[in-house]
């Protein structure tokens, strides 16, 4: 793999009192009322909690797609909250890998072109690219799909797609928000466990957030969240 | 990452292909008048070449008629050369039938003689017919042999009057006559001028008609009449060249060196035979081949600006469009956008990667709108065409692009692109990530909607129309202040309209929703409970909604207000035409009797005829009619005319003693209805001088009257009054003195016949000029200018309509689309696929009707402004009428019709949509 990447290997997460209101016209949501939370280079971790705890607050934060309103978010030696987009933008390009729960993959182009999207962005040259994406989509078993659109996949398919995307710039940071969420329990068995394979093969960090109780089998560490808040032990051992 | 945009743009083509479609219009309507003048500059040019009947003219003494000719016909270019010796103008000299006799009845002319190859050229100077002319024999113009009953074969008679010295003392007016055979009857075209005009360079005397022999009958003519001609004669040799080589449209300077060199090459010839040449001009406005395309150049530089000025609000609707359906596009793209900056795209790399797309499609568009503008010049230069008589269309191949303008409007476009596209993509690249990400309805945007803002513009809107009406109330000022008033009147016109429907529209459209609601309840017998639909999908994209409606009531005003204008314009032009002329045929004339009008009205082709008589007085001229002749005559007199009373006291002028002072006399001597009048008539000179009073009623007051005017206006600045004949002669004038112009005859004929043909018929019985309505008419709208105005406004109000409905058309399947998997679900639910067609139907009518209800006032205040503005600014001239034409409703129900199909079409296509596909992307 390319040596340019691989230099980020194995990023820790430092999260530091995290605060995180929606101000609407409504009224202000506190979605996160402090957080504290460590994740080691190389762990995984699953997040669970009830609907509208905020897991998908924090892990937008922690993937550099939102601004939190105070606190500090640290990955690797980076601190990331108060970076400009334009350093943001880059830090999603080559720290951050993200599997949304809605695969979001863009339907104009097909599933080896949308693979090799986050490598156009990196300035990769075309058989590199061709190469790299064909080797992930045979990582996620689609080889034989690569030259179909979102829309002629199963949703299993797409979502192994989103994570061949997530995983092609190679990058230290897994973060996945409800990625089964679609998915019926075989698909999402084999989603899941295409995650923990690659996680600890490749030795990356990573946060997965669930409703799927089973999350525990696959992690090193569960953080559970009620309301805003984490009430496990930050760093409780598994 | 233009990669990535190149293929995305490509997969993504039809979604472009609306951009496309805007884009081109806007480049089209940009280089229509350019296309279009291009052409229209040929079509004037071959115009006025037309009006030049030679090319040069070689003079010299000379008898070798046919050596000469044959030198200048061979020089380079040149495809002929004619030898023509013109009569001197002798003291008398005329033609009439032998019988006739000396003095009785005769016609002055000038006698022209030629070759028999003469004929093919004679047509570019007015006359067509066989010049085989053996001696003893002439050759006619029709008016000549129709004067006097004459035909091929007849006698006709020359007189020469000449003063004839035996000594240096005793001199004496002598007449010479000879007979000739008429040979041939020349064909000259029916409207007068034109032959004369034409004919001018074979006579020394302008106007006079021209009778043709054959070149060896000068000597002949010199014995037997006494004809002055010098031996060896001035010889006029007319050289013909090849027109097409000789000038070029597009090119002044060249025209003038080509010009110059073939008149080298005939001088070369023809110089050592002692003949000088000289470049042929136009006899009626003097111009010279040389400078017709300098001259037709010069006027088009002011006409390119101002048609490109006037081309703005197209343009600008196509503009609005374009960023429209880019927007759409973009919003469509909201998510794509999301995801790519949540893998690590900065904006900066986004906004390029649109801007990408969006030149490529400029880039397109550019091509695209330029074979569209060769396909709308022809539109438009058909209207230009039509309104000017004698010119043929102009063929297609004929219509030329040039290199250059390609490169400018590549260039244009690709800008133009840019500068709508910038402004969105940055906005479209700028979104929050998580926002972008969310999965809701990517079109549902929400506005916001300030009400004070509405407010602010509606009364900015109302108090400039008030400023405006208050202001244009008031009197006019003189120079300056006048011009002032008038750009200050000018600017608030044009904004207050605007500001009242951005207003407005914006107080309609997103203020409130009960237009969409009302409006969609109209549609509930065919959708039944589901009308809410209609009402939602407008209301989910106020600013789509309220930009259509907005741009909807803007193209319309625009469209409405210019076919409206046109129709006024051309009212007011033929109101001009007919107060000038007042029938079909103005003939102004002295000594027309009674029982001429008696035979003239007797005629078939004449429907009535009636005199006016000019005359002096005390309180200036008196206009003396018949006046139930004359309301039977004049049927163009109506009230338009009248500042008090009506046209109904015309007939009755003579019972009622009555006098209708035009609105000059009346305010110099303040005269309302009812006052009377003593009008003084002098008849006779020094101690012969008689006075007469004549003592009248006014009966009503006067802008004008059809036919009565003096000078060559429409308005004569002059107190005049109208009396009746009748009314004088009972206060015993009898004998009329006559003032400038005299007598006046006016004519209508029998609306099947050709007005030229008693036109001409009175010319040759009486001295004098025949005006004919038609003619007039046409030579006011042909001004080239006007034309190209009006085919320019024509062409641009179509275009705005066809905006209009495409984007109508585009936003109701923009809508459809959107609304796919909530409509998906409905129809999966059970209902009527058939019935969505009807539901966006609902969405477009009620753009529609909206874009309508704003429009419609809003082109009445505009034309209502318009006239009180011209009236201000021009008030010697004749009011405009305000008439709406018919053409302007039609408009209307075209586009609410262009509307409606469009939403058809929309609806039909998602009547085919695939229901489980469109499903399973909505992750049902
Ligand atoms: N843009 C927003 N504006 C206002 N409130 C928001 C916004 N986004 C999320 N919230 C609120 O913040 C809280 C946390 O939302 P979040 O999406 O993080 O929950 P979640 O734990 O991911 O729930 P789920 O398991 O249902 O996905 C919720 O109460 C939600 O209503
Ligand atoms: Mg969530």
């Amino acid at each position: 793999m390319d040596a340019k990447l691989r230099q980020h290997d194995r990023v820790g997460v430092e999260i530091c009192d995290l605060i995180k209101v929606y101000r609407t016209k409504v009224k202000d949501v506190i979605a996160l009322r402090g957080i504290d939370a460590s994740i080691p280079a190389g762990r995984a971790v699953g997040v669970v909690g009830p609907s509208g705890c905020g897991k998908t607050t924090l892990l937008n934060l922690v993937g550099g797609l939102d601004r939190c309103t105070a606190g500090s978010i640290r990955v690797g030696e980076r601190e990331i909250t108060r970076r400009g987009e334009k350093e943001l933008a880059r830090y999603r390009r080559e720290t951050v890998g993200i599997v949304f729960q809605f695969f979001n993959l863009v339907p104009l182009l097909t599933a080896q072109e949308n693979v090799e999207l986050p490598l156009r962005m990196v300035g990769w040259r075309a058989p590199e690219r061709e190469k790299k994406a064909g080797d992930l989509l045979e990582v996620v078993g689609l080889q034989s799909r690569a030259d179909h659109r979102p829309d002629a996949l199963s949703a299993g398919e797409q979502q192994r797609v989103a994570l061949a995307v997530a995983l092609a710039n190679d990058p230290p940071l897994l973060l996945a928000d409800e990625p089964t969420g679609e998915l019926d329990s075989v698909n999402a068995e084999a989603v899941m466990g295409l995650l923990r394979d690659i996680v600890h093969e490749h030795g990356k960090t990573a946060m997965i957030v669930s409703h799927d109780p089973r999350i525990g089998g696959y992690v090193d560490q569960v953080l559970r969240m009620v309301d805003g808040r984490l009430v496990s032990p930050p760093m409780a051992g598994n | 990452m233009i990669g990535y945009s190149l293929i995305t743009l490509w997969r993504a083509r039809r979604r472009a292909a609306l951009v496309i479609v805007g884009l081109s219009l806007a480049v089209a309507i940009v280089a229509t008048p350019a296309v279009a003048l291009d052409s229209e500059i040929q079509t004037l040019v071959r115009q006025l070449v037309e009006s030049i009947p030679y090319d040069y003219l070689a003079q010299g003494f000379s008898s070798e008629y046919d050596n000469s000719s044959a030198t200048a016909a061979g020089a380079q270019g040149v495809i002929g050369a004619e030898p023509v010796v013109i009569s001197p103008p002798g003291l008398t000299f005329a033609v009439g039938r032998p019988t006739s006799g000396a003095g009785a009845n005769l016609t002055p002319i000038n006698i022209a003689f030629v070759r028999a190859s003469f004929a093919s050229f004679a047509g570019r100077l007015g006359f067509s017919g066989s010049f085989q002319l053996p001696l003893g024999t002439l050759a006619v113009p029709d008016r000549i042999a129709g004067r006097y009953g004459l035909g091929v074969g007849d006698q006709i008679q020359l007189l020469n009057v000449v003063n004839v010295c035996s000594s240096a003392a005793s001199c004496s007016m002598e007449n010479f006559t000879a007979n000739y055979t008429i040979g041939t009857v020349l064909t000259t075209p029916l409207a007068s001028n034109t032959a004369s005009h034409l004919a001018q360079p074979l006579s020394f005397v302008p106007g006079r008609d021209v009778v043709f022999a054959g070149l060896d009958a000068l000597d002949q003519m010199r014995t037997v009449l006494n004809l002055a001609i010098d031996n060896p004669p001035l010889l006029r040799i007319f050289v013909w060249a090849d027109r097409g080589q000789l000038i070029n449209p597009y090119d002044a300077a060249e025209t003038q060196a080509r010009v110059l060199h073939v008149e080298r090459e005939v001088t070369a010839g023809l110089a050592d035979r002692g003949f000088s040449v000289a470049e042929g001009s136009s006899p009626e406005t003097g111009l010279r081949i040389s400078d017709v395309v300098r001259v037709v150049d010069d006027s088009m530089v002011f006409q390119r600006g101002v048609l490109l000025l006037l081309s703005l609000p197209a343009i600008g609707l196509a503009l609005v469009f374009t960023r429209m359906s880019f927007e759409s596009g973009l919003a469509k793209r909201r998510h794509e956008i999301g995801t790519l900056r949540s893998r690590g795209s900065d904006v900066g790399m986004v906004t390029a990667g649109l801007l990408v797309e969006a030149l490529s499609i400029g880039a397109v568009a550019a091509l695209c709108g330029l074979a569209l503008s060769v396909v709308l010049s022809r539109v438009f230069l058909g209207f230009v065409n039509a309104s000017l008589p004698g010119s043929g269309s102009i063929p297609l191949n004929e219509i030329s692009v040039s290199l250059s303008a390609i490169a400018v409007t590549i260039i244009a476009a690709i800008l133009a692109a840019f500068l709508v596209a910038y402004p969105l993509v940055r906005r479209a690249s700028n979104i929050r990530v998580v926002l972008a990400l969310k999965v809701i309805s990517p079109f549902e945007t929400a506005v916001e909607y300030q009400e004070a803002r509405s407010f602010l513009l509606t009364a900015l809107g109302l108090s400039s129309l008030l400023l405006f009406a208050g202001l244009a109330g008031s009197s006019g000022q003189a120079g300056i202040l006048q011009f002032l008033l008038g750009a200050l009147l000018a600017v608030l016109i044009a904004l207050a309209p605007v500001l009242l429907i951005l207003g407005v529209a914006r107080y309609v459209t997103l203020g409130t929703d009960r237009p969409y609601r009302g409006l969609a309840r109209m549609v509930r017998p065919w959708l039944g409970q589901l009308d809410f639909l209609v009402a939602e999908g407008l209301r989910r994209n106020p600013r789509r909604s309220s930009n259509l409606a907005v741009l909807t009531a803007f193209a319309l005003t625009f469209a409405m207000f210019v076919v409206s204008l046109a129709a006024i314009v051309d009212a007011q032009t033929s109101r001009v035409a007919r107060t000038i002329v007042g029938g079909d045929v103005r003939f102004d004339s002295g000594g027309i009797t009674a029982g001429d009008l008696a035979n003239l009205s007797a005629r078939p082709d004449v429907r009535g005829a009636t005199v006016v008589d000019f005359i002096s007085s005390n309180y200036g001229v008196l206009a003396a009619i018949n006046g139930s002749d004359y309301a039977r005559t004049v049927t163009w007199l109506d009230s338009y005319y009248f500042e008090e009373g009506g046209p109904g006291v015309v007939a009755s002028l003579a019972s009622t003693n009555g006098a209708i002072p035009n609105a000059a006399a009346a305010s110099a001597l303040g005269l309302r209805i009812g006052d009377q009048l003593v009008l003084n008539v002098v008849i006779g000179g020094g101690r012969t001088a008689h006075l007469y009073a004549v003592i009248v009623k006014v009966v009503a007051v006067v802008m004008a009257l059809p036919g009565l005017q003096r000078s060559g206006d429409a308005i004569d600045f002059n107190p005049t009054i109208v009396v009746d004949r009748q009314t004088l002669e009972a206060s015993g004038l009898t004998e009329l003195p006559l003032t400038s112009p005299g007598e006046r005859l006016i004519l209508r004929t029998q609306s099947a016949e050709d007005p030229h043909v008693v036109a001409r018929y009175l010319e040759d019985r009486w001295s004098g000029t025949a005006i004919v309505y038609q003619d007039f008419l046409e030579s006011l709208r042909d001004d080239p200018f006007r034309a190209a105005l009006f085919g320019l406004l024509y062409t641009e109000a179509g275009l705005a309509v066809f905006v209009v409905i495409l984007a109508v058309a585009s936003a109701a399947y923009a809508s459809g689309v959107e609304r796919e998997g909530e409509l998906a679900t409905i129809v999966s639910r059970g209902f009527d696929r058939r019935r969505l067609t009807l539901l966006l139907l609902g969405e477009g009518s009620a753009v529609g009707v909206i874009g309508s209800v704003l429009a419609i006032p809003t082109t009445l205040v505009l034309l209502w402004a318009f006239l009180r503005t011209e009236a201000l600014i021009a008030p010697y001239s004749l009011p405009m009428e305000f008439v709406v034409p018919l053409t302007t409703w039609i408009l209307l129900l075209a586009t609410l019709g262009g509307i409606a199909i469009g939403s058809v079409l929309a609806g039909l296509r998602l009547r085919w949509m695939n229901l489980p596909k469109v499903l399973k992307l909505r992750g049902l």
